[in-house]
C-alpha cells in the first residue's frame, strides 16, 4: 500500500504548480531582495507580487503584511514587542487554554521572567472559549488578548468576530493565531478589527520556512529581529524569496479555486460517517459543528493514542497523537484536558488531518488498515 | 501641465521596494498610456530611472522636482 498522509495540520506537502514556482523562482531569484540592480529588483519584484496575492486573499492593503519566518516567529514577535511597548499600569495578557505552543511558551516565560499575569480562559467541552470568561478578564491593564482562530489539535472554530468586538471595546490588541484557518475559514480583515494576524506557508500547500505577519497598524510592532533594515525596518534578515513567491502562488490557486474548500468539508463529513459506520467503539473529540474542514480529532475506546499511531505508521498512514512523549511518559494533550477528557480518553486520542491532495480512495485505506488494529 | 492617466505614490517607500511596486504598477496599465509616479528625491530618483531604462518598454516622457520628491511621467510603449 502506498504511504497516506493524514498529518496535513502538522505540514501540508506542496502542490505541483508551488513546486514548480519554487524551481522556477530558485533559479530565477539568484538577487538580494535589498539589492537595488537588476536582479535585485526582479526578487523584490516577485516579493511584493507575493504580499500583494496574500493581502488580498485576506482583504487588506500590502503594506500590512511582513513576512516572517513561520507561524512561531510571528506568534513570538506579537507577544514579546507587545510586551516592551506596553504602558507602565499594563502587566496582563489574555490567552486561551488551547493555544499552539508557540504562544504559550513565550507568554509563560515572560510571566516567569517578568511576572506579567497571565489569565488563561478556558474553553467547553467542543473547545470553544468560554466568551463570559473573556469578557470578565478584560480592562485596561491588558496589554494583549491572543486567540487562535482555529485550533490545531480539535479544529474547533473560535468566535473570532465576537472576540475582536469585545476586544474593540476595551482597546485591547487583538493577535489571532490563523495558522490552521488561513484559505480554509473566510478572513477579512477589513471588516473584523483584528489588530495582528498570524499565517504561514506550510499549511497551506506552500513551502516551508516562510510566514507572515498581518498587522492593522502597520508600523505598531517594535521589531524582534534588527540589522538590516528589510521589511520597511519592521522585520530584519534576508528575505527568503524563492520560497516567498511560491508562498504566493500557494494561496493564488487556492482563492481562485475555492471548490478545494468545499470538497475539504465533504471529505471530513464523509470520514467522520465512515468511522462511525465501521468503529462502534469510536469517539469524536473534534465538534460537529463550528469546526475547520481539515480537522478530526477521534479515540478509540481502550485502545492508546500511541499505540493505534505506530500501527499506522508500520503501514505506511502517518496520522498524529495528541499527547506529547517527555521524559519517557506520554503527557496527555492540553487541549483536550481543557475540554475536560479525562486522562485516559485524552492518551487515547489520534488527530487526522486532511489537505487538498487528500482523495476518498485514501480513506477507504486507512480505514481498511485500522480496522486491523482496532479489532 | 502634464496629462497622465494612471498614477502610483511611492514615497517613504525603500528601494529597491519602490521600483519593484512600480514595475508591477506600470505592468497593470494600458500600453500607450502615460502614468505619473511619484518618489523620493536622491537613491531612490536615481536608482528608479536606472531600472525603468533597464526594464525597457517605457519613456520618460517628463520629470519635475519638488524639494523633497520627483514627478516621473511615464509612457508605456505600445
Amino acid at each position: 500500500m502506498k504511504s497516506i498522509y493524514l498529518d496535513n495540520a502538522a505540514s501540508t506537502p506542496m502542490l505541483p504548480e508551488v513546486k514548480e514556482e519554487l524551481a522556477k523562482q530558485s533559479d530565477l531569484l539568484i538577487g538580494n531582495a535589498s539589492s537595488i540592480h537588476a536582479l535585485g529588483v526582479r526578487a523584490s519584484r516577485e516579493v511584493e507580487k507575493s504580499r500583494e496575492i496574500i493581502a488580498n486573499s485576506l482583504e487588506t492593503s500590502a503594506d500590512n503584511i511582513v513576512f516572517t519566518s513561520g507561524g512561531t516567529e510571528s506568534n513570538n514577535w506579537v507577544i514579546q514587542s507587545l510586551f516592551h511597548q506596553k504602558k507602565k499600569n499594563q502587566n496582563t495578557i489574555i490567552t486561551s487554554a488551547i493555544e499552539h505552543p508557540s504562544v504559550l511558551a513565550p507568554i509563560k516565560w515572560l510571566a516567569e521572567n517578568f511576572g506579567i499575569k497571565v489569565i488563561s480562559i478556558g474553553v467547553d467541552h467542543e473547545g470553544r472559549i468560554l466568551i463570559d470568561e473573556l469578557k470578565k478578564s478584560l480592562s485596561d491593564e491588558v496589554f494583549l488578548c491572543s486567540i487562535m482562530h482555529v485550533n490545531n489539535e480539535v479544529g474547533s472554530l473560535q468566535p473570532i468576530e465576537e472576540i475582536a468586538n469585545l476586544c474593540e471595546q476595551y482597546n485591547v490588541p487583538l493577535h489571532v493565531d490563523a495558522c490552521q484557518s488561513f484559505l480554509k475559514i473566510p478572513i477579512n480583515l477589513s471588516e473584523f478589527n483584528i489588530t495582528y494576524l498570524t499565517i504561514n506557508s506550510h499549511k497551506v500547500h506552500g513551502p516551508k520556512g516562510v510566514g507572515a505577519l498581518y498587522l492593522k497598524s502597520a508600523n505598531s510592532l517594535s521589531p524582534l529581529f534588527h540589522g538590516g533594515g528589510h521589511e520597511s525596518n519592521r522585520r530584519s534578515g534576508t528575505l527568503n524569496t524563492a520560497p516567498i513567491a511560491a508562498f504566493g502562488k500557494a494561496v493564488e490557486i487556492q482563492k481562485n479555486n475555492p471548490e478545494y474548500f468545499k470538497n475539504l468539508h465533504e471529505l471530513s463529513r464523509w470520514t467522520r460517517k465512515k468511522l462511525i459506520e465501521n468503529f462502534s467503539t469510536v469517539v469524536m473529540n473534534s465538534p460537529e459543528n463550528n469546526l475547520a474542514p481539515h480537522i478530526l480529532n477521534i479515540r478509540f475506546n481502550n485502545h492508546l493514542g500511541k499505540d493505534v499511531f505506530w500501527a499506522l505508521n508500520k503501514s505506511g498512514v502517518y496520522v498524529s497523537t495528541s499527547s506529547a512523549c517527555s521524559s519517557n511518559k506520554m503527557t496527555p494533550s492540553h487541549v483536550l484536558a481543557a475540554m475536560g477528557l479525562n486522562e485516559k480518553n485524552n492518551l487515547e486520542s489520534i488527530r487526522l488531518s486532511f489537505g487538498l491532495l487528500t482523495t476518498k480512495e485514501e480513506i477507504e485505506d486507512f480505514i481498511d488498515c485500522l480496522k486491523e488494529i482496532i479489532k | 501641465m502634464n496629462e497622465f492617466n494612471d498614477q502610483i505614490d511611492l514615497r517613504g517607500i525603500p528601494c529597491p521596494r519602490n521600483t519593484a511596486k512600480a514595475l508591477m504598477f506600470l505592468e497593470t496599465v494600458d500600453d500607450g498610456s502615460v502614468s505619473l509616479v511619484f518618489i523620493d528625491d536622491g537613491e531612490p530618483l536615481n536608482n528608479f530611472i536606472e531600472s525603468i531604462e533597464i526594464e525597457g518598454g517605457y519613456t520618460i516622457k517628463d520629470k519635475i522636482s519638488h524639494q523633497t520628491y520627483w514627478e516621473i511621467y511615464i509612457l508605456k510603449e505600445g
